[in-house]
């Protein structure tokens, strides 16, 4: 016979557990491979659940293979071949001290040339997102502000963070961008060019709410049954 | 009774009006006559006359003219109604060293290296408080062009222009390197290959026919440039430095990427092509601040590679003056350094810019001062091979006087059937290819990328000249040049080439071809018209009689159009050039911006004088006296032996025309140049290009 009483001890007792579980973040430095290495190589086996593109603006197609004006949106840049590297910001100071030292090792993910999609294999609730930048000049040129987005599964917007210029552009290395928590499910994150990001931290959102939410569900559900 | 008020009235306003006469000016009002940047509002928001990319510099100006009596006491400015507050020492009021014809007192004031970052029409305002507290203010506008995030940059930009060359200079090269066959191209000059193409119109600043400075100026700018000046506005002072200046695009991108700059040119390196993508001035023809400038302001441009001829301008002259004097070179370097081309400049433009002071120098050793600085330097083909060998991290190449000889010449030399580079006193010159590859390969070391400017000079030199023959290879030649870097960026996928041109030079026209033999085209310039024949009629119509009635001698024209013109063919040696272009048949080419010339339809042995040569001149001391033997130009070139056409323009040379020309893009970004643009739109696609990425 059903015990309620029981039934509802090992649901706390349950949902105490998960609570002190902590939450599974995944972290990035970028260390583990040469520099010019792929990024993706660098999180490797570690992290299958996520990738590094190249990302564009792109808009979706019809039937027919035609741009639909105004779809723009932004995905990982299918014309694009080249690996997203690693690469220490340093080798790019020719002819002047453009970058500083990557905040942490010798390496950080190479967002000079464009920008950079972070891929989930598995949408995720977030969190936090964090990532440490070497000093640099992004933001100084792409309008008054440089803007970290966090895409659903279509592309579509859940968070548009916009990065403040004067502290990224004169800021010395190790500058931490924090974010979060982001609602919604998030299928990628969108890195904007320009700068070399470092010590990438990506912390789920734990399933407690969820767990919670589904056990008092589960309480409520027993409770009408009894009356 | 006389009455005599009436009389007296009227004398009253008569001595009034006299008065008011000649006292006009102590009336004239203070005014701002002139604001910069340069702008008309009443055309907003379709089109706005000064445009500029996100936190690209230029400077603020404004003349003010007081009213008799008067002085500027302080003159402000305002951008959407908020004052600018320059940085120190960035700002002026000059009162002296003004041009003539302004009013006593006349102010200029400048605030110097302005930039705005937030994209939109912006409100631009000058309010001038004069000496009797009274104010007047001024109001224009500008464009700041936001750049959208769209993709994976262009990291290296590559513009290959052709100076002077229209549709039908690229239409010639092509009939001649690649022949037709049933009315199809054989195969097609490598700019013909670039998937992308555009129409760009060209005007200047101040007339719809442009010259080559504010040609190349407004590609790399975004701004409208006015004949004769690059990389600023008009204003009124005298001094040819210290004029309002915009930002270049190797300059812009330098301070926001690291990017390096390359200039190779086969013209003179003060020319205006190549100065218009470093050089601030509004007197094109000052050399020496010119080239002085390409290396005191390096930091600024991020000049990485320079070649191409003008060895003149950085040898030392001692003795200040250009050679001959009085018929003797007393100098015999080369050297055409003087003070009165070169620059110094004024402090708040130094304080503004970052740019150097400057110091008027004829004695300057450049080239040594180049080497100084890190520039590996080569004189010739042999030392530049040499050089590239190691591939050097800057790269400085002066490889004649002032401008290089042209293809067909050097090609003579390597051909060994001509001398006219030896008589130049330059034997090993390289090919436009040549340099091409030299400085890609250098350019190629910066992680961050570069702006490569890699010119085709002579087609338009040639074509003012109606030197047929030597613009057509000179074209021939800049596409091998278009194919070294269309080969680096098959290799670099995030590299952007367009190729263009300034504008059209001479109205060239591909008219048909000759219906007689090459031999018969030699005869004929020796052949004497009889009867009524003239050697119009005799070269061109093919009548040495034409008192000939057409019925019993039936005229066959020398000229053939239409069906007679068919499709010349010609034949490439080894070294990618035609054997010889006086084939039987050949191509001939018409001119609608023409200046007078004797025409035989046949190549000349002797390129007409180059008046920017140092010796061209004749005298005592001359180390290369042939140079005053060739040509003097067109209208006398071949007097003898060639048909008279009279010029729709006055004076020696074709002119530019105002066509507009093709423009040929590859590579990333390539997409965004196509329809007919505007030659500062252009700037404006390379720039979504470099900083938002392209799709």
């Amino acid at each position: 016979m059903f015990n309620l009483l029981t039934f509802q001890r090992t649901l706390l007792t349950a949902v105490l557990f998960v609570c002190a579980l902590p939450a599974s973040a995944s972290f990035f430095d970028f260390d583990s491979v040469p520099a010019d290495a792929q990024a993706n190589h660098a999180i490797g086996a570690a992290y299958p659940e996520y990738s590094f593109a190249y990302a564009a603006f792109l808009p979706r197609q019809d039937s027919f293979g035609i741009d639909i004006p105004g779809s723009e949106r932004w995905v990982a840049d299918p014309s694009i071949t080249d690996p997203v590297l690693v690469a220490n910001p340093l080798s790019y100071n020719v002819g002047g001290d453009y970058y500083g030292a990557a905040p942490s090792g010798r390496n950080a993910l190479d967002a000079n040339s464009g920008p950079i999609l972070l891929q989930f294999s598995t949408p995720q609730v977030l969190e936090s997102f964090s990532t440490q930048l070497a000093a640099g000049i992004l933001g100084t040129i792409l309008n008054s502000s440089a803007h970290l987005k966090f895409l659903d599964s279509t592309g579509g917007e859940l968070l548009d963070y916009t990065f403040n210029q004067i502290a990224l552009s004169t800021a010395a290395s190790g500058l931490i961008l924090n974010v979060g928590p982001v609602n919604g499910l998030v299928s990628s994150v969108l890195l904007p060019q320009g700068a070399f990001y470092d010590n990438i931290a990506v912390v789920p959102e734990p399933p407690v709410a969820a767990l919670f939410g589904f056990g008092l569900f589960l309480i409520r559900l027993l409770r009408v049954r009894q009356s | 009774m006389f009455i005599a008020k009436p009389r007296s009235n009227c004398l009253q306003w008569l001595i009034a009006a006299a008065l008011c006469s000649t006292s006009g000016a102590a009336f004239a009002e203070s005014s701002i006559s002139r604001l910069t940047p340069p702008s008309d509002p009443s055309l907003a928001p379709s089109v706005v006359i000064s445009r500029f990319l996100p936190n690209q510099r230029f400077d603020l100006q404004a003349t003010v003219q007081p009213a008799a009596g008067l002085t500027v006491s302080s003159v402000s400015f305002t951008v959407d109604g908020t004052p600018v507050a320059p940085a120190p020492g960035a700002s002026s009021l000059v009162t002296t060293g003004l041009h003539s014809g302004l009013a006593s007192g006349t102010a200029v004031a400048s605030i110097r290296a302005y930039s705005n970052a937030t994209p939109g029409i912006h409100t631009l305002s000058a309010i001038a408080t004069l000496s009797d507290n009274s104010q007047v203010a001024k109001t224009g506008n500008f464009e700041v062009v936001g750049v959208t995030p769209q993709g994976r940059l262009a990291k290296n930009i590559i513009i290959l222009l052709g100076d002077g060359m229209g549709a039908a200079h690229r239409t010639a090269a092509r009939i001649v390197s690649q022949g037709y066959s049933q009315g199809k191209a054989k195969s097609r000059l490598a700019m013909d290959t670039f998937p992308f193409t555009g129409m760009v119109m060209t005007s200047s600043l101040n007339s719809m026919v442009t010259d080559s400075a504010p040609g190349m100026s407004n590609y790399v700018t975004g701004n409208k440039a006015q004949n004769n000046q690059e990389g600023v506005w008009p204003d009124d002072t005298a001094d040819t430095f210290d004029n309002p200046r915009f930002e270049y695009l190797s300059e812009y991108l330098h301070r926001q990427q690291g990017k390096s700059l390359g200039v190779v040119t086969t013209a003179d390196v003060f020319d205006a092509t190549p100065a218009a993508n470093a050089v601030h001035t509004s007197n094109r023809g000052n050399g020496t601040g010119i080239v002085d400038q390409y290396l005191d302001d390096r930091s600024l441009t991020g000049l990485t590679v320079l070649m191409g001829g003008g060895r003149k301008w950085f040898l030392p002259n001692s003795t200040n003056a250009v050679q001959p004097v009085a018929g003797v070179y007393n100098l015999v370097n080369g050297s055409q350094r003087t003070t009165g081309t070169d620059y110094v400049l004024p402090s708040d433009i130094i304080a503004g810019w970052g740019a150097a002071s400057g110091a008027k120098d004829s004695n300057r050793d450049l080239i040594a001062d180049f080497q100084s600085a890190g520039f590996a330097y080569a004189s010739d083909k042999s030392s530049l091979d040499s050089v590239i060998s190691t591939t050097p991290d800057k790269l400085l190449g002066l490889f004649a006087y002032s401008n290089m000889n042209v293809s067909m010449d050097k090609i003579g030399k390597r051909r060994e059937v001509s001398t006219v580079v030896d008589d130049y006193g330059f034997p090993d010159q390289p090919m436009l290819d040549e340099m091409a590859s030299a400085a890609l390969k250098v350019l190629a070391k910066n992680p961050n990328g570069f702006v490569a400017m890699i010119e085709g000079a002579s087609i338009d030199k040639q074509a003012h000249l109606m030197d047929t023959d030597r613009w057509i290879l000179e074209t021939i030649e800049f596409d091998h040049a278009v194919k070294v870097a269309q080969d680096f960026a098959n290799t670099h996928p995030d590299t952007l080439v367009i190729v263009t041109a300034d504008h059209e030079c001479s109205g060239a026209a591909i008219i048909g071809a000759s219906t007689v033999s090459a031999t018969t085209l030699v005869a004929n310039t020796t052949a004497t018209p009889v009867g009524t024949g003239t050697k119009t009629s005799l070269m061109r119509d093919g009548n040495p009689n034409a008192a000939t009635p057409p019925g019993s001698n039936p005229s066959n024209p020398v000229v053939g159009t239409y069906d007679s013109a068919k499709f010349p063919a010609y034949s490439n040696s080894d070294d990618g050039f035609p054997a010889t272009t006086d084939i039987n048949n050949k191509m001939l080419i018409g001119y609608g911006a023409n200046a007078d010339r004797y025409e035989t339809w046949l190549s000349n042995a002797q390129p007409t004088q180059d008046s920017q040569q140092p010796f061209v001149k004749p005298g005592v001391n001359n180390p290369f006296p042939n140079l005053s033997s060739y040509p003097a130009n067109p209208s006398v070139r071949n007097s003898t032996t060639g048909f008279f056409i009279t010029g729709q323009v006055p004076g020696d040379q074709a002119v530019h025309t105002a066509t507009d020309i093709p423009l040929s893009a590859l590579g990333r970004g390539a997409s965004l140049f196509t329809g007919v643009m505007d030659n500062t739109d252009v700037f404006f696609k390379l720039g979504q290009a470099a900083i938002g990425g392209a799709k």
